[in-house]
């Protein structure tokens, strides 16, 4: 029998985003420390790689309007992570960090910081941010063109590697590229596992390139097993020629979970979750983001809105990391999917869950998951529950040890690092030499 | 256990004047070469002077005594004696806290006192009980030879201590945490974290707001103030760091606002060239105004969680703050709700004659000054029309009994509420300084109840503010 290829899991917490059900009498507090305590420690508990934390850095609006449908609110990522490493041990602490609205020595040095105090359990997934609507919160502004976005990152990354790989021996780094014009160095101490983590989410060829040059691992999209695969193929491909190896990277997708004792009682829940988490007001507003107009006069129990009202170009919804492009395509396709099964406003909305989702008893769970690993769809999963902050309990109590019990999941943590939880070397520091040799150039 | 009971009586009283006899005979023989050298009459006291006498009785007979004496600008405890036959039960340190208790009645908050140097058994008194050794005061100033004196804070003074941060890396950030909670222990109200980005050869240190929220997650009581600079930082990012260590700390955040100068830290950075001082505060002190902004653009109940409409929030209860000045704009709201303390504090050193006293009178919450400026930042505060906690910063580079003795005179010498001891390099034994400040303080906070409140601005004695964007209430 060949070894089972070993699943690796992350636990995302469920704040501010569509999936999270506040109307639940079991929801609580997406602030409070006590919150982020309970799911730090439970995530500890069920051996999970580490807590991902996801990020806004400006209140999500729509027409015009602060959207008050969803979860609003969150602390500061790094912030609130460093008093989670003060109440866990083992489990690694990602925030999701924005390139375009940082500045490489600050969030280096903060990021190396939570690495400090946390003895070697920070991770960092990275993404850019073009819109002048989140600017509006920062000096520069919307400064930034789609097409320099990853550049920029790029440039970002390789300041911050070549920071961290040169903390505390007093050398500088000196780059001077198209974004960034520094001499700096890191007063710090090294890294305690060599260099924090790098996770990325991009899919695009550029976004593709930028994870096999800097990343430990990918927050994918991709969780239909034969996408996956290609996917997964891709990338570890891409790894080989820039000299690193398949298992150097382990491939995350994002994915939600429903639970049941028998498989009617999973379904049954699922149907609870999907009403709550699309109510009427939030059918249309869905709709309105789709339309590109206002609809609060259609009755969301009734018919969609004729494909005439579309007013493609119109964005109503903002700060979303979902935007759509091609509205009358979408549109279309609703009023297809609505026309099979004669399907209320209401009813599109909820089936089209926007999360990929594993519903079933915890040994069906169990299954889907391990077989998606070990067919090569991914290396794990980034698992977000619907319930804030105990959605994790149940995944921990009863998935986990019949993960365990197929012999695909570990049964303690074997190391200190979130490196270590990974099986990922920091990635090989040549950067030094490229950083030091780059032509002076300015924008 | 003898029956003990202290009553107040006068000065005159047949009781206190035998006791003062009795003392007298027992002690002026011991100076008695330098009275005859000095030919000087000893102290006498006015019975105008005097705010109470306090006499104790064993069994009904007069067993002690002391007084508290108005003395220029300071209340002295004066005359405190124990009759011989009554010693070796506590009754001098009753006496003492009887004392304490009825001058904090009256409303005062320092006291002092004079003994000799040929009184090493009252030393050893004062110096159990709390009190710390100062320089002769008032009428006492100059005598060293003779004169042993002491004071002791009856209410909570604000007691700061800036931490030393640096190392060489090993052990770094349990040292501070260790330091912290010695602190936290000895009754200190809040704990500041340096940064500067830039440290000497062979010494490394972390970012500031990490450590203190790392620490804030093991702490309980302490304040916690990491030092965070607005020269090349985002407004934005600063305000929702200080609102989550006041979330992970439950109400115990504060700012330490700072601006970066040099040319070095600039290129740290490589957005913009270094700036003059004025220049630099100006920023600083728009960051302030947008920080305050963003933490109210959250009302308290704008959290609604109305299932029947689908509402989780109040939309009219989160505001944009609209900020437009001179060196940015920032839209807001704040992504993180209002922070359990609202406003946390907000604290500014102020050195010399620069312009971050103006700044810090119009906007800090906790100015911190040398001992000769609080007469300047007074002044400051009163034109800005506003009030503020000024506290006097005491280096810790002398022992930890001398550091004791200047922070608990602090308030009678140069009236100031309270001092930051501050820590440059880390000292061999920060818990055994630590310690050293617990005989005095803890003890003071104990008996004045204050350690109730655990936010930074209760600590402060500042109440929780409404956001500005809260609706009044209409009278409609």
């Amino acid at each position: 029998m060949t070894e089972r290829r070993r699943i690796h899991l992350a636990a995302h917490f469920p704040g501010v985003n569509s999936t999270t059900i506040w109307t639940d009498p079991a929801s609580g507090s997406q602030i409070d420390f006590s919150s982020f305590e309970h799911f730090g420690r439970t995530a500890e508990r069920g051996l999970f790689d580490f807590v991902f934390l996801a990020e806004g850095l400006r209140v999500r609006e729509h027409a015009g309007r602060i959207h008050d449908l969803d979860v609003v609110g969150r602390p500061d990522s790094l912030t609130v992570l460093a008093g989670l490493a003060a109440v866990t041990r083992h489990v690694g602490l990602v925030a999701t960090l924005n390139t375009t609205f940082n500045e490489p020595f600050e969030l280096a040095r903060q990021l190396l910081s939570l690495d400090i105090v946390s003895g070697g359990r920070a991770g960092w997934n990275v993404v850019t941010s073009n819109d002048a609507f989140t600017g509006a919160n920062f000096r520069r502004g919307g400064y930034l063109d789609s097409a320099d976005r990853y550049r920029r990152a790029s440039e970002f990354a390789d300041v911050a590697a070549a920071l961290w790989d040169r903390a505390g021996t007093g050398q500088d780094t000196t780059f001077r590229g198209d974004f960034f014009d520094v001499v700096a160095r890191l007063d710090a101490p090294p890294s305690p596992q060599g260099r924090p983590v790098i996770l990325q989410a991009g899919v695009s060829d550029e976004g593709r390139d930028f994870a096999a040059r800097h990343a430990d691992a990918i927050f994918s999209p991709f969780s239909q097993l034969q996408p996956a695969q290609e996917f997964f193929a891709d990338i570890k491909g891409r790894l080989v020629s820039y000299g690193r190896s398949p298992d150097d990277l382990k491939i995350l997708p994002g994915a939600t979970f429903t639970l049941g004792d028998t498989p009617e009682e999973a379904e049954e829940r699922f149907r609870y979750e999907r009403r709550e988490q699309v109510s009427g007001a939030t059918a249309l507003r869905t709709l309105e983001a789709v339309w590109g107009r206002e609809l609060s006069d259609f009755d969301p129990d009734g018919p969609l809105p004729p494909l005439d009202l579309v007013v493609q170009g119109q964005q109503l919804a903002e700060g979303r990391a979902r935007i759509h492009q091609d509205q009358r395509g979408i549109a279309e396709e609703w009023h297809a999917r609505a026309a099979v099964d004669d399907l209320s406003i209401r009813e599109v909305v909820m089936a089209k869950d926007p999360r990929p989702r594993f519903i079933g008893t915890p040994d069906q769970v169990a299954g889907y998951i391990d077989e998606f690993v070990q067919e090569g769809g991914s290396d794990g999963f980034i698992l977000v529950p619907t319930i804030t902050p105990t959605g994790l309990d149940e995944f921990t109590d009863k998935v986990i040890p019949l993960l365990q019990e197929r012999g695909s999941y570990p049964t303690a943590f074997e190391g200190e690092t979130l490196r270590s939880h990974l099986g990922v070397p920091p990635v090989e520091s040549v950067r030094g030499e490229l950083v030091a040799e780059q032509p002076a150039r300015r924008l | 256990m003898t029956d003990v009971r202290i009553v107040e009586e006068t000065w005159d009283g047949a009781s206190a004047t035998l006791l003062r006899e009795r003392m007298d005979a027992e002690i002026r023989p011991r100076y008695a070469d330098l009275f005859a050298e000095r030919s000087a009459p000893p102290v006498v006291v006015d019975p105008e002077d005097i705010v109470f006498t306090l006499v104790a009785y064993a069994a009904g007979d007069p067993a002690g005594t002391v007084s508290l004496k108005r003395t220029g600008g300071h209340s002295e405890i004066k005359r405190v004696f124990v009759d011989p036959a009554f010693r070796r039960i506590g009754l001098a340190a009753r006496l003492l806290a009887a004392a304490e208790e009825r001058a904090r009645a009256l409303g005062v908050r320092d006291l002092v006192l004079q003994t000799g140097s040929r009184q090493p058994e009252a030393q050893a008194l004062y110096e159990r009980e709390g009190w710390a050794p100062i320089p002769p005061f008032g009428p006492y100033a100059g005598d060293d030879e003779v004169s042993r004196c002491y004071a002791k804070p009856i209410v909570p003074l604000t007691l700061g201590v800036e931490l030393a941060v640096r190392g060489d890396g090993a052990g770094l950030v349990a040292d501070v945490v260790a330091q912290i909670a010695a602190w936290e222990a000895a009754g200190a109200d809040f704990a500041v974290v340096p940064d500067r980005y830039l440290e000497a050869a062979g010494e490394v240190a972390v970012d500031a707001p990490t450590l203190a929220t790392f620490a804030a997650a093991q702490t309980s009581r302490i304040a916690l103030v990491p030092e965070i600079a607005t020269t090349h930082t985002e407004p934005f990012h600063v305000a929702k760091v200080v609102q989550t260590l006041d979330f992970v700390s439950r109400g115990r955040a504060g700012w330490q606002v700072a601006v970066t100068r040099g040319a070095q830290e600039a290129a740290l950075f490589g957005r913009k060239a270094p700036a003059s001082d004025d220049a630099l505060w100006a920023e600083a002190e728009e960051a302030l105004e947008v920080a305050a902004r963003l933490w109210d653009s959250w009302e308290d109940d704008a959290e609604i969680r109305d299932v029947e409409t689908g509402r989780f929030i109040d939309r009219d209860r989160v505001h944009h703050i609209d900020f437009e000045g001179r060196f940015f704009s920032v839209k807001g709201p704040s992504i993180v709700p209002r922070s359990p303390q609202g406003q946390s504090p907000v604290v500014i050193r102020v050195s010399g004659d620069g312009p971050e006293l103006a700044v810090a009178a119009r906007r800090a919450d906790v100015i911190r000054v040398a001992a000769d400026r609080v007469p300047a930042a007074r002044a400051a505060l009163a034109e800005a029309g506003r009030e503020a906690v000024v506290v006097v910063d005491v280096p810790a580079s002398a022992g930890a009994r001398d550091v004791l003795s200047q922070v608990a005179a602090v308030r009678i010498e140069s009236g100031a509420d309270g001092a930051v001891v501050v820590f440059a390099e880390a000292p061999s034994d920060a818990e055994g300084f630590a310690s050293a400040f617990a005989s005095t303080f803890a003890s003071v906070f104990a008996s004045a109840g204050a350690a109730a409140s655990t936010s930074f601005r209760g600590r402060l004695g500042l109440d929780r503010p409404a956001s500005r964007y809260a609706r009044q209430e209409s009278n409609v």
